[in-house]
C-alpha cells in the first residue's frame, strides 16, 4: 500500500468511525436520558442463576429463620444477603440483645414464648457460653454469625452473600422471582414463593404494594474494647458509661438512640447519618480515653450497618393492632407468639412490662393485599404503628420469619398460592418445627 | 292495652322518673346519659344562662318542661320531681296529692334571688335545686366515701327529716325550682310583675351580692391541684360547680375524683384530677358535655390542645436516654407533638415543648423510669 493510500483510507475509516460513534452517542442520549432527571434502562437479557422453590431476600434474623424453616420443611431454598454474614442488625448491626423472648400468660405467669428456630439459636449460643442470661439474652455477634451459618448449612440452604435484591420479576399479580445484583452482574433467580425479609420491604415496594412510611430514630451501635482495664484507683477517677455488658468480659456494646424522625430508605440521608455517627463515636471514644483511668479503652468496631428501626410498614391482609396484643387475641392462623419488652399505654392505663401479655401473630398479617406468591417477614409486616416497639424486635422477627418460611414450603408442597394454604397443615408443620403457638 | 299503659304512665310518671334518676345516678358507665336528667330543670338552665356560661343542646328539653309548667301549674312538682316523690314516701301525716301545694310563698323570692346572684356571676344557689340535691346525695357515695361527701349527701337526709315535721315545707316555701314555675306562670299572665317593687329589689340585691361575692372574695386557689381540662379559672369554678359528680362518673380513664380534703370548704366535692393510674385521653370531651353548672365548659376535640391542665416536667437524671438506653415511649404517646428528641454527640435528650404540652399525663404514665411529673400551673 502506498503511503498516500494508507493516509486516505485511514482518514476515511477514522471519519466513518467518528461519524458512527457520534451517531451512536447522540442516539443513546435521546433514548436514555429523559429531560426531567430520569434515565431509561435499555431492555436486556438477564441470565437465570437458579430456579428454586423458595427464595428469601435478606439474611437478617427473619430471613435466616425463614430459609431454615423452608429448607427443613423440604423446599429447595435460596437466601440472598447483601453483607458477608447472616443475622443482619442482630450481628452486623451489633444490636446484641434478643428481646421479647418472654411474655406474660393469662394467669400472670411469665414464660418463654420464642421457641422454634429462634429458640434453637439462643439455646446454642447459651450452650457455647456466647450469650448472657436466658431471658432477653445478649449474644456475641461473631458467635451468632457462626451459629447462623452452621444452622443454614445444616439445613441445606443455598446462600448468596454479597448480593443485593435489585428488582422483582412479576407476571400480572404474581411474583416469579427476583433480579439480584452482585460482582457477577445482574442475574435472575426464579422461585415459586418469594419471602421479603429485607426489613425495609424493598420487595413489596417493587411489587407496587401500598405501605405506610414510618420515620423513626436511626442510630449506629459500636463496641468498646478493654473496658475491664479501667483503672479505678487513678487520681480523679470518675465513673462513666461505657456501654452494656456482652459475653466478652473486655467488650461492651454502646447503643445509640440517634437522630429522630429519619427516613430509613433515603440513601443520601443514610450516608449523611453514617458519616456523622462515625465521627461522633470517634470523638466520644477520644473523650473517654482522656478521662483518668480510661486510657486503655479503645473503639473496637462500629456496626456494619445503620440501625434503621422502622421504615416501610406493609398494608397487608390484616393489620395487627395494639388491642390484639393486649387481649390474648387468638387467631386461627397464628404462626407464633411474641413477648414484650417495654411499658405500653392501653385504654388510658399503663401496662407494665411484667404484665404485658404475650401475643399471637396471624399469618394473614404477613400477606400483601395484591401480590401473589409473596410473603413478608421481619420488621416490615402489617401492624399498627403503636406496636412498632414490639414488632421491630429481633425476637418477633425470628417468629415471623419462621412462620413465613414454613408457610412458603407448605405452599410449594401443596402446589397452591401462599394465600390459599391449609391453615391447619401450617399449624401442624409449625408445631412439628417446635414453634409455640400459645 | 295502649290506654292502660298510658294511664299507668300518667299516674306513676313521678315514680318512673325517680327510678330513672336513681339508675342514671349510679356509678355505671352511662356515657353522655350520666345525670342527663339535670338538664331537665329550667332552674339550672336559666341560672346558667344568666351567668353567661353557654348552653348545650340537650338543655332545650328544659324549655319544653318550662312551657308545660306555664300551661299546668307546678307540673314539674306533680309529675317529675324525684325529691317530691321522696317527700311523698317519707312522711307521717297523710296528705292527699292534690292538697300538697297550698300556701305557696317564698319560692319565687328564692328563685329571683338565685337569678340575681347568677347575673352577678355566682350561681351558687343552684345547689338548692331538687335535682341537684338528689344528684349530690348520690355523688356523696362515690367511692371512696369521705367526710365531705357524707356532709354533702346529708343535706338530702336533713330535708327528709324536716319533711317529717313540716310536710312539703321545702317545696312550698324554699325550692327555687318551684318558685321559678310560679314566677313563670305569673310572668306569662302579667309580664309587668317582674318590675314590681319586691321583685326588682330581690333581683337587684341578688345581683349586687353576687357581684360583690365574685369580686371581693378571692378564693385561695391551691397551686398543686390539677383540674379537668376545661375547668373555669378562679372563683367561678367553685360557684358554678354543682358537686354533682357527673364528670367523675363519665370519665373513661377514671382520673377525675371529687376533692375530699377538708382544708378548703369551697373546694369540697369539686372535681380534681388524680393522675396516678390514668391520663386525659386526647379524643375525649365527655366531662365538658355532662357538666350542668358550666364549671367545666363544653369543648370540642379540636379545642383540646389549647386546654391547659398542667405542665409536664422531666427529671433528666432519671431519663433512660441520659443513661444511653434506648427509649422513646413518652414521645410515642404524646398526641400533642410536645415531645421531641434532640440528638447530639451520641447522647439524645428529651425536650418538652411548654407551648404544646397540655399536661395530659400520657408520658408520665408510660415512662418506664417515672422520670416525668405533671405540675399544676
Amino acid at each position: 500500500m502506498k503511503r498516500r493510500d494508507f493516509i486516505t483510507s485511514s482518514l476515511i475509516a477514522g471519519g466513518l468511525i467518528s461519524v458512527g460513534s457520534l451517531g451512536c452517542t447522540s442516539k443513546r442520549e435521546t433514548d436514555q436520558v429523559v429531560p426531567d432527571g430520569v434515565v431509561v434502562e435499555p431492555a436486556r437479557q438477564i441470565p437465570v442463576l437458579a430456579k428454586t422453590d423458595v427464595l428469601v431476600v435478606g439474611g437478617g434474623p427473619a430471613g435466616v429463620a425463614a430459609a431454615i424453616a423452608a429448607s427443613r420443611a423440604g423446599a429447595e431454598t435460596y437466601l440472598v444477603e447483601r453483607y458477608n454474614h447472616l443475622g443482619g442488625l442482630w450481628t452486623g448491626g451489633l444490636v446484641l440483645p434478643l428481646l421479647s423472648t418472654h411474655g406474660t400468660g393469662k394467669n400472670g405467669e411469665r414464660k418463654q414464648v420464642i421457641h422454634g428456630i429462634g429458640g434453637e439459636m439462643a439455646e446454642r449460643l447459651l450452650k457455647m457460653g456466647m450469650a448472657i442470661r436466658e431471658v432477653n439474652p445478649v449474644v456475641d455477634p461473631e458467635a451468632a454469625k457462626y451459629v447462623l451459618d452452621e444452622m443454614i448449612v445444616d439445613a441445606g440452604v443455598k446462600v448468596l452473600y454479597h448480593t443485593w435484591g435489585a428488582n422483582v420479576i412479576k407476571e400480572d399479580n404474581t411474583i416469579k422471582g427476583v433480579f439480584v445484583e452482585s460482582k457477577s452482574g445482574r442475574q435472575a433467580i426464579l422461585a415459586k414463593v418469594v419471602i421479603d425479609c429485607t426489613g425495609d420491604g424493598d420487595i413489596y415496594n417493587w411489587c407496587g404494594e401500598s405501605f405506610d412510611e414510618m420515620k423513626y430514630h436511626i442510630g449506629l451501635v459500636h463496641r468498646l474494647g478493654n473496658t475491664d482495664r479501667v483503672d479505678s484507683s487513678a487520681p480523679g477517677f470518675k465513673k462513666i458509661y461505657l456501654g452494656d455488658e456482652t459475653p466478652n468480659p473486655s467488650v461492651r456494646w454502646y447503643n445509640m438512640h440517634g437522630e429522630d424522625e429519619q427516613c430509613g430508605t433515603d440513601m443520601l440521608n443514610l450516608s449523611r447519618l453514617q458519616q456523622k455517627y462515625r465521627m461522633e463515636i470517634w470523638k466520644n471514644t477520644e473523650n473517654i480515653r482522656k478521662q483518668p483511668g480510661y486510657e486503655q479503652v479503645y473503639l473496637l468496631d462500629t456496626a456494619s450497618q445503620l440501625g434503621v428501626r422502622a421504615s416501610r410498614i406493609l398494608d397487608g391482609e390484616y393489620r395487627l393492632t395494639l388491642e390484639d396484643t393486649m387481649t390474648f387475641k387468638s387467631f386461627n392462623d397464628a404462626i407464633g407468639v411474641s413477648g414484650a419488652w417495654t411499658t405500653m399505654l392501653y385504654k388510658g392505663k399503663r401496662v407494665e412490662i411484667k404484665d404485658r401479655p404475650y401475643w399471637q401473630i396471624p399469618y394473614r398479617s404477613l400477606l400483601p393485599k395484591k401480590t401473589d406468591c409473596l410473603i413478608v417477614a421481619g420488621r416490615c409486616f402489617c401492624f399498627e404503628k403503636a406496636l412498632v416497639e414490639d414488632t421491630r424486635i429481633i425476637g418477633t422477627c425470628l417468629i415471623t420469619g419462621h412462620g413465613a418460611g414454613a408457610a412458603a414450603a407448605l405452599a410449594v408442597k401443596q402446589n397452591v398460592k401462599p394465600r390459599d394454604i391449609d391453615r391447619k397443615a401450617l399449624r401442624k408443620l409449625l408445631i412439628n418445627q417446635n414453634v409455640w403457638l400459645g | 292495652m295502649y290506654g292502660w299503659v298510658k294511664n299507668f304512665v300518667k299516674k306513676n310518671l313521678r315514680t318512673i322518673f325517680f327510678v330513672l334518676v336513681f339508675f342514671l345516678s349510679l356509678p355505671i358507665e352511662w356515657g353522655i346519659l350520666q345525670g342527663i336528667y339535670l338538664w331537665l330543670s329550667p332552674n339550672i338552665v336559666i341560672n346558667r344562662l344568666m351567668a353567661q356560661q353557654g348552653l348545650i343542646f340537650v338543655q332545650v328539653f328544659s324549655f319544653i318542661v318550662l312551657w308545660i309548667c306555664i300551661k299546668r301549674k307546678r307540673w314539674f312538682c306533680h309529675s317529675l320531681c324525684p325529691l317530691g316523690w321522696c317527700f311523698h314516701i317519707v312522711k307521717w301525716k297523710k296528705t292527699r296529692k292534690n292538697s300538697i301545694f297550698k300556701n305557696i310563698k317564698g319560692g319565687e323570692i328564692v328563685a329571683l334571688f338565685s337569678i340575681g346572684l347568677s347575673l352577678g356571676g355566682v350561681s351558687l344557689l343552684l345547689i338548692f335545686d331538687p335535682l341537684v340535691i338528689l344528684r349530690t346525695f348520690f355523688s356523696g357515695w362515690i367511692l371512696p366515701v369521705s367526710i365531705c361527701g357524707a356532709l354533702w349527701s346529708s343535706f338530702f337526709l336533713l330535708l327528709l327529716i324536716l319533711n317529717l315535721f313540716l310536710p312539703y315545707f321545702w317545696c312550698n316555701h324554699i325550692c327555687p325550682l318551684g318558685g321559678m314555675q310560679d314566677l313563670a306562670v305569673g310572668l306569662s299572665k302579667e309580664p309587668v310583675v317582674l318590675f314590681s317593687r319586691r321583685n326588682t329589689l330581690v333581683l337587684l340585691a341578688g345581683w349586687i351580692i353576687g357581684y360583690l361575692f365574685t369580686d371581693k372574695i378571692k378564693i385561695k386557689e391551691e397551686k398543686t391541684i390539677l383540674r379537668p381540662p376545661s375547668a373555669r379559672k378562679g372563683s367561678v369554678f367553685y360557684t358554678s360547680c354543682l358537686r354533682c359528680g357527673n364528670c367523675v362518673d363519665v370519665c373513661p380513664t377514671s382520673i377525675i375524683q371529687l376533692d375530699q380534703s377538708l382544708d378548703n370548704f369551697l373546694s369540697w366535692q369539686t372535681p380534681l384530677l388524680n393522675y396516678s393510674k390514668g391520663y386525659c385521653l386526647s379524643d375525649c370531651v365527655k366531662c365538658g358535655q355532662v357538666c350542668p353548672g358550666g364549671a367545666l365548659a363544653p369543648f370540642s376535640i379540636k379545642d383540646k390542645k389549647y386546654m391547659l391542665i398542667g405542665m409536664a416536667q422531666l427529671d433528666l437524671r432519671a431519663c433512660l436516654l441520659t443513661q444511653n438506653k434506648e427509649c422513646d415511649r413518652c414521645k410515642s404517646v404524646c398526641d400533642y407533638e410536645a415531645i421531641s428528641i434532640v440528638h447530639e454527640l451520641l447522647k439524645s435528650q428529651i425536650h418538652i415543648d411548654n407551648e404544646k404540652c397540655v399536661g395530659c399525663n400520657a408520658c408520665v404514665l408510660i415512662c418506664p423510669q417515672n422520670a416525668i411529673k405533671v405540675l399544676a400551673v
